[in-house]
């Protein structure tokens, strides 16, 4: 959706609003301004209108689509996200720590990984997300079909390909738990259903 | 008493994110391929990072060093995997992967049958590794 934000409003707006190219986002320079002052650490008039600027600024050097975003943030479910994104991390450091000291040689694997989520928000944070979870790294995403090409660190026996999947599709519902609304999630519980796990010989069509 | 006992968990921390970190360096020292290293650069080193930062902020004991390492750590945890997945991707479509010791690869796969193929295949025959693996 944002990628196709700003064209759409150029074909259809086109010379008549020509000028509303950036658009203006009140919570980007809000939270710009934020970290302006942790970076700054001292509160006072200068600082605070200072920070507005630079946000302001920054919005309009680096013009970025807005994000279609439909649901709302439920603080509890985000901390169990990140709950389990430190635990992930953890758990994957000391996977890497062990091969860094020994001489064992991974098998790694690339893995094919449908998404259900529909928004391009829940895509990026869960293949963001997923390079966190011990032993993967996004290769490449596709957004039609939404797919991720996983690189496990070690998959010795490709028959365990379904735990990298299994793993990913928690982590998609943690993420729409999170920032999604409870239509989203009850859709994306219904596309999750085991059944519609892939066997791994179908192959999707589409450009590479 | 209490300071004192933050002090030796803050050593503690720094200590233990060092160690991360010294693995991440001989992780992307020693593994064999551009992928894999960089899971030792984007997981272990991100680790790391948090540990340390952790530790600075429970010795100094500031709002604005908590703040900032927070600030930090969430910068680090939402770019390192963008930046890793722009080097895995490039890495994999110049061939600078690892694919010898490979047990499955489903995205060449999808790749062949959407007609791509990567130009070092052609060019450097009987060869699996791009010139820099």
């Amino acid at each position: 959706m944002s990628e196709q934000a700003p064209t759409r409003d150029h074909e259809t707006k086109a010379g008549k609003k020509e000028r509303r190219r950036v658009p203006f986002q009140p919570r980007q320079i809000l939270m710009l301004a934020l970290i302006w002052l942790v970076l700054v650490g001292e509160v006072n008039v200068v600082t605070v209108v200072g920070g507005l600027l630079l946000g302001w600024l920054i919005m309009l050097v680096f013009p970025l689509p807005p994000v279609d975003h439909s649901g709302r943030i439920h603080p509890w479910r985000l901390l169990v996200l990140v709950t389990h994104l430190v635990r992930d991390l953890a758990v994957s450091s000391v996977r890497l720590m062990i091969y860094a000291f020994s001489t064992r040689v991974p098998h790694p694997g690339i893995v094919r990984v449908p998404l259900h989520a529909k928004a391009d928000l829940y895509e990026v944070n869960t293949a963001e997300l997923a390079s966190v979870v011990p032993g993967t790294i996004a290769v490449d995403v596709r957004r039609k079909p939404r797919l991720l090409y996983l690189h496990v660190f070690d998959l010795p026996d490709p028959a365990t390909r379904q735990e990298t999947i299994d793993d990913t599709w928690a982590l998609e519902r943690r993420v729409v738990a999170a920032f999604g609304s409870a239509k989203e999630l009850a859709d994306l519980d219904a596309a999750q259903v085991p059944s519609a796990r892939p066997s791994g010989t179908d192959t999707p069509k589409g450009d590479a | 008493m209490t300071n004192e006992i933050l002090d030796i968990v803050g050593a503690l921390f720094l200590l233990a994110g060092s160690i991360f970190c010294l693995a991440a360096a001989l992780g992307v020292l020693r593994f064999h391929d551009v992928m894999t290293r960089l899971h030792a650069a984007t997981k272990t080193q991100v680790f790391g990072l948090l540990l340390i930062l952790t530790g600075v902020a429970v010795t100094l004991r500031t709002w604005h060093v908590v703040l900032l390492a927070l600030l930090t750590i969430v910068l680090q945890i939402m770019t390192a995997p963008v930046s890793g997945h722009m080097l895995a991707r490039t890495a994999y479509r110049t061939d600078q992967w690892d694919d010898e010791h490979a047990t499955i690869d489903e995205l060449g796969e999808d790749l062949e049958a959407a007609g791509f193929r990567n130009r070092t295949d052609e060019t450097v025959p009987g060869r699996t590794r791009g010139p820099l693996g």
